[in-house]
């Protein structure tokens, strides 16, 4: 059972959204106003904080400063606009992930999955840590990936994306399953969000490796074509 | 100075110069004699021998002057030719020459009114043609000078105003045009108020439309959320699925409005983009499609940039490809090719294509011909409007034609050199 406190102050979505959790395992108290979320992360003791950053009296990135000074509990910021301004405010600020609002409950889900994957590894020293591909190096721990000790800046859901193809290195990942496992969703007809973060992380990685190891099968799907090498 | 005024200055200018040449012509003309002409002559003769006659009755040539002719026994008075001329303003014929008895004189007669009129016709059309064609080149100068005054700022103002009629209000009249002071100034001024105030509109209605669709999405979420919620509770059901999926189906037909609206209200920055970077990039998101059509890409031999927003120049060739690939029987074929100072990208696919008569149409919003309906694969009928607008705001132009495939092939038109239309902001 895992303990989520959620602060936002869209009550009916909090109630669903509590509910919904429910069936995943998840104990959700919902919490409306800032000072009060703060309070209760602060007293309680969760798993992981869903935090919106649109809130009454203490806004988000406020309750994220106050908290970060005392726990180090992985934060979900919920942000009402896509605005990239706000993620990196976010991410600097110290949360773990973000999701811009609206979400579906199918993306919330695989987003707290992911954190507490991540935030698990770091407390389970023993489990593999560092995956290695030829000079990349992906850091499970600090969620980061770097190419000859130079950090390549990836997205959360580009780092879950590599993280998936590294997993499976040598397998051919068909969208639908991709998709499932990095957006929390089914690959529905005609959506090329998973194509395009494909084509981000190509790009990103291309800056730093001459030849990105990422095959795309035709009809099949994308396969990382490359050693991978588990690392303590 | 007032167009008014300037074109009152001009004119005068014009009419007192047209005024003073011809008079000056006129005069230079004056004292030249005309020839008369064959049936001139026959007349002139007959009332030389009618005086003639008269005069010989008399006997006495001094008679004549009682008559109202001049009569000289000079010589030299009497060896011109007979012709007209202008003497004291009025016209007289002669010399024409009488003999009465023995002596022989010249005599001189005035010419009656009727014929006067006609000589002096004869007169000026007897002007030299290097003056008549002076006179015209002159009135033509000034012709052309007066009407470019009236004309030119007026053309400009139309030109300049061209964009406004083309819907793009941020187009704004020359500052020199607007500081002009004149009545073709206060019409540039009146201009760029109608310009703003039809921006302002439609940036009004824009916000609204992002609004509305801004606002449509959280309760969105959550009749997604109920819907989970439900299939949860009650387990699988077709209706609950059906609900999923028109859910889904709004919640992207809201994104895209939101996007289109976005897209007229937030000025994108531009960057250099490379074309065939933007073609290996779409292609590369396509290529793995679940209708299995495959993508042929002809990039550039030396490549080239644009200046552009490359958010907005991926949502354009993703639109297109995505139709392609929905309409594509089995290819499709993403090429660009410079024409002039301009890059041109088509995408062709090898469908069914449509008919001429939709082509006007297509890139209207909500526009969907029955064949994109009868369709699954069919979207929202949003994304060819947010190609032309998004094109459009590249400073660019998007067109439709018959592939040679077979299907349809759309073509992106995008300046290479940076100009203002798309402005680095």
């Amino acid at each position: 059972m895992l303990n989520v406190l959620l602060i936002d102050d869209d009550i009916s979505m909090a109630d669903m959204l509590t509910e919904l959790l429910g069936y995943e395992n998840m104990k959700v108290t919902h919490v409306a106003a800032g000072q009060q979320g703060l309070n209760a992360a602060l007293e309680g003791n969760f798993d992981v904080v869903l935090l919106d950053v649109m809130l009454p009296e203490l806004n988000g990135f406020a309750v994220l400063e106050q908290l970060r000074k005392t726990t180090q509990v992985p934060v979900i910021m919920l942000t009402a606009k896509g605005d990239p301004a706000d993620r990196v405010r976010g991410l600097n600020a110290g949360a773990d992930d973000y999701l811009p609002k609206p979400f579906t409950d199918a993306e919330l889900i695989a987003r707290i999955q992911s954190v507490m994957r991540r935030f698990h590894t770091s407390t389970q020293p023993q489990t593999i840590r560092h995956l290695q591909s030829g000079e990349l190096t992906l850091d499970k721990l600090r969620a980061t990936v770097s190419v000859a000790d130079e950090t390549v800046s990836l997205t959360g859901t580009e780092f879950e994306l590599l993280h998936e193809l590294l997993m499976h290195a040598g397998q051919v990942l068909s969208k639908d399953k991709l998709s499932r496992a990095v957006l929390g969703r089914r690959q529905l007809p005609y959506d090329r969000s998973l194509d395009m973060h494909v084509s981000q992380l190509r790009k990103k990685l291309g800056n730093h490796i001459p030849e990105v190891p990422i095959v795309t099968r035709r009809g099949q799907g994308y396969l990382w074509a490359d050693a991978v090498e588990e690392q303590a | 100075m007032k167009l008014f005024y300037r074109t009152f200055a001009w004119v005068t200018v014009t009419v007192i110069t047209i005024s003073l040449v011809t008079a000056v012509l006129v005069r230079l003309n004056a004292d030249r004699a005309i020839e008369p002409n064959a049936e001139q002559r026959v007349y002139l003769e007959a009332q030389r021998k009618r005086i003639e006659q008269r005069l010989n009755r008399r006997m006495h040539l001094h008679l004549a002057r009682t008559q109202g002719w001049l009569v000289s026994t000079d010589d030299e008075m009497a060896q011109g030719e007979t012709a007209f001329f202008k003497a004291r303003g009025n016209w007289v014929a002669g010399p024409m020459l009488v003999t009465v008895g023995d002596n022989r004189g010249a005599i001189f007669i005035p010419v009656p009114p009727e014929l006067a009129r006609k000589l002096q016709v004869q007169q000026w059309l007897a002007l030299s043609p290097v003056l008549v064609f002076s006179i015209m080149a002159v009135l033509l100068v000034f012709s052309y000078l007066l009407a470019r005054q009236l004309s030119r700022p007026i053309t400009k103002l139309e030109q300049q105003a061209q964009p406004m009629a083309g819907g793009d209000f941020d187009a704004k009249i020359a500052l020199k045009l607007v500081q002009r002071g004149d009545e073709v100034g206060a019409l540039a001024v009146t201009l760029n108020k109608v310009s703003q105030a039809a921006h302002d509109a439609i940036a009004a209605q824009q916000r609204l439309l992002a609004d509305v669709s801004h606002e449509l999405r959280s309760p969105l979420a959550r009749i997604g959320m109920a819907a989970s919620l439900l299939q949860r509770k009650q387990g699988e059901s077709r209706e609950v699925e059906r609900i999923q999926k028109e859910v889904e189906q709004l919640g992207e037909l809201v994104g895209e409005l939101l996007e289109l609206s976005r897209q007229s209200i937030e000025k994108p920055k531009h960057q250099a983009c490379s074309i065939n970077e933007l073609l290996a990039e779409t292609t590369e998101i396509f290529e793995l499609n679940e209708r299995d059509i495959s993508i042929e890409q002809q990039p550039l031999l030396t490549d080239a940039s644009v200046m552009a927003s490359p958010q907005l120049l991926h949502k354009i060739f993703n639109n297109l490809l995505d139709n392609a690939v929905r309409y594509a029987n089995s290819k499709v074929v993403l090429s660009a090719e410079r024409q002039g100072d301009s890059i041109a990208i088509a995408v062709a696919d090898d469908g069914d294509g449509l008919s001429k008569t939709y082509f006007s149409e297509l890139f209207k919003p909500f526009f969907r011909p029955e064949l994109a309906r009868d369709r699954a694969s069919g979207g929202a009928g949003i994304g060819l409007a947010i190609v032309r607008s998004a094109t459009v705001m590249l400073g660019g132009e998007v067109c439709v034609t018959h592939s040679n495939l077979g299907g349809l092939r759309f073509q992106v038109v995008l300046p290479l050199v940076n100009d203002g239309a798309c402005g680095r902001l």
